[in-house]
């Protein structure tokens, strides 16, 4: 055997090893198309090998006169496997765009319930508020509520406000969601409650909570949790303090 | 001489080469591409010795062309074990 014959074995016999381990190792590595493409690209450069080792070994010329038009499939079935590939990845990127599209406009849907409702409720509040006012020029004993209307229109922009900076926090977190730590309870309840208090300083309100320090895992989105909770029970809570 | 199937072959490698460098960026999540890509450029190298044998220096060109698909069949062998070590991993999944 010459020295071209016996490159042409080892061609031969590394092609087999690596059509064998795609047949045998490979499993879910890409879709069905891509992987017969790339088996029929490894079969047809097999048997252009295989000719090769048997003309330039002497062993026999058999497939001479099919190898060449074998063989000119082979870099076709390179680009067909390629190609595959290709369009597989393209097609697992539209539907993640798809995925995120719908996402979105769930999101913008959900915003656009959230603002119409809660800033038609502010509005109408401040209207009302307004119509008193208005009311009042003519019936003097009206007056005497108009601190209460102006406390009234107070809220409402602080609920304006507030909806704005929830809605820009909702929207923060679903781009980077905040880290977890360490907080402890009771300092954030403070907090909480100071700033709501100062919010609603015409109110008599009356919050307890346990003194002990309490520590939990978080992130720094907690105390507005605390905020709506309290804030949602001061504007719903009709009781006068005990 | 220069056969006419093995030119044509040789410029099907060539416009296949074409085909990836214009899609190289799209290629890019093919695990081990590069040494994917060496294996068909020394497989399209092969094909272009063939070609040149038939012009001169036949057996020096024809030692040549068989050396490229030894070098080609080494690579593609090192991609096809790279894949099978790692088989069954994420990163593979990438085009179902």
């Amino acid at each position: 055997m010459n020295l071209i014959g016996i490159i042409d074995f080892f061609v031969f016999t590394l092609t087999l090893l690596s059509l064998s381990i795609i047949l045998i190792g490979w499993k879910n590595q890409f879709s069905i198309i891509t992987k017969l493409s790339l088996i029929a690209m490894m079969f047809i450069i097999s048997f252009y090998y295989l000719s090769n080792f048997l003309e330039w070994s002497g062993i026999s010329d058999v497939l001479v006169n099919v190898e060449d038009y074998i063989a000119s499939l082979a870099p076709l079935a390179w680009f067909f496997f390629l190609y595959t590939f290709i369009q597989k990845k393209s097609e697992k990127n539209l539907r993640e765009n798809q995925k995120d599209i719908e996402e979105a406009y769930r999101y913008t849907e959900f915003y656009k319930d959230l603002f119409t409702h809660d800033i038609r409720n502010i509005l109408q509040n401040i209207l009302l508020a307004n119509n008193i006012i208005e009311q009042s020029y003519h019936n003097q004993q009206k007056l005497e509520n108009l601190p209460e209307i102006y406390e009234l229109i107070k809220e409402q922009i602080i609920r304006g406000e507030n909806l704005i900076s929830n809605v820009t926090k909702l929207s923060e977190i679903r781009k980077s969601p905040f880290p977890i730590h360490t907080i402890d309870l009771k300092s954030i309840l403070e907090k909480t409650v100071e700033k709501v208090k100062k919010l609603y300083e015409h109110r008599n309100i009356i919050i307890q909570f346990p003194e002990q320090t309490l520590l939990l895992k978080s992130n720094d989105l907690l105390n507005n949790v605390f905020e709506n909770i309290l804030v949602n029970a001061i504007i719903h809570n009709k009781n006068e303090p005990h | 001489m220069i056969q006419e199937n093995e030119l044509i072959t040789f410029i099907l490698c060539l416009g296949a080469l074409f085909f990836i460098i214009i899609n190289y960026g799209k290629l890019k999540s093919l695990p081990s591409l590069k040494i994917f890509l060496i294996s068909f450029t020394l497989f399209t190298m092969g094909w272009f010795f063939t070609v040149i044998e038939g012009l001169i220096f036949e057996e020096l060109f024809n030692l040549f062309e068989h050396l490229c698909y030894i070098s080609s069949s080494i690579m593609m062998f090192i991609w096809t074990l790279i894949f099978f070590k790692k088989r069954g991993g994420n990163e593979f999944n990438r085009d179902n």
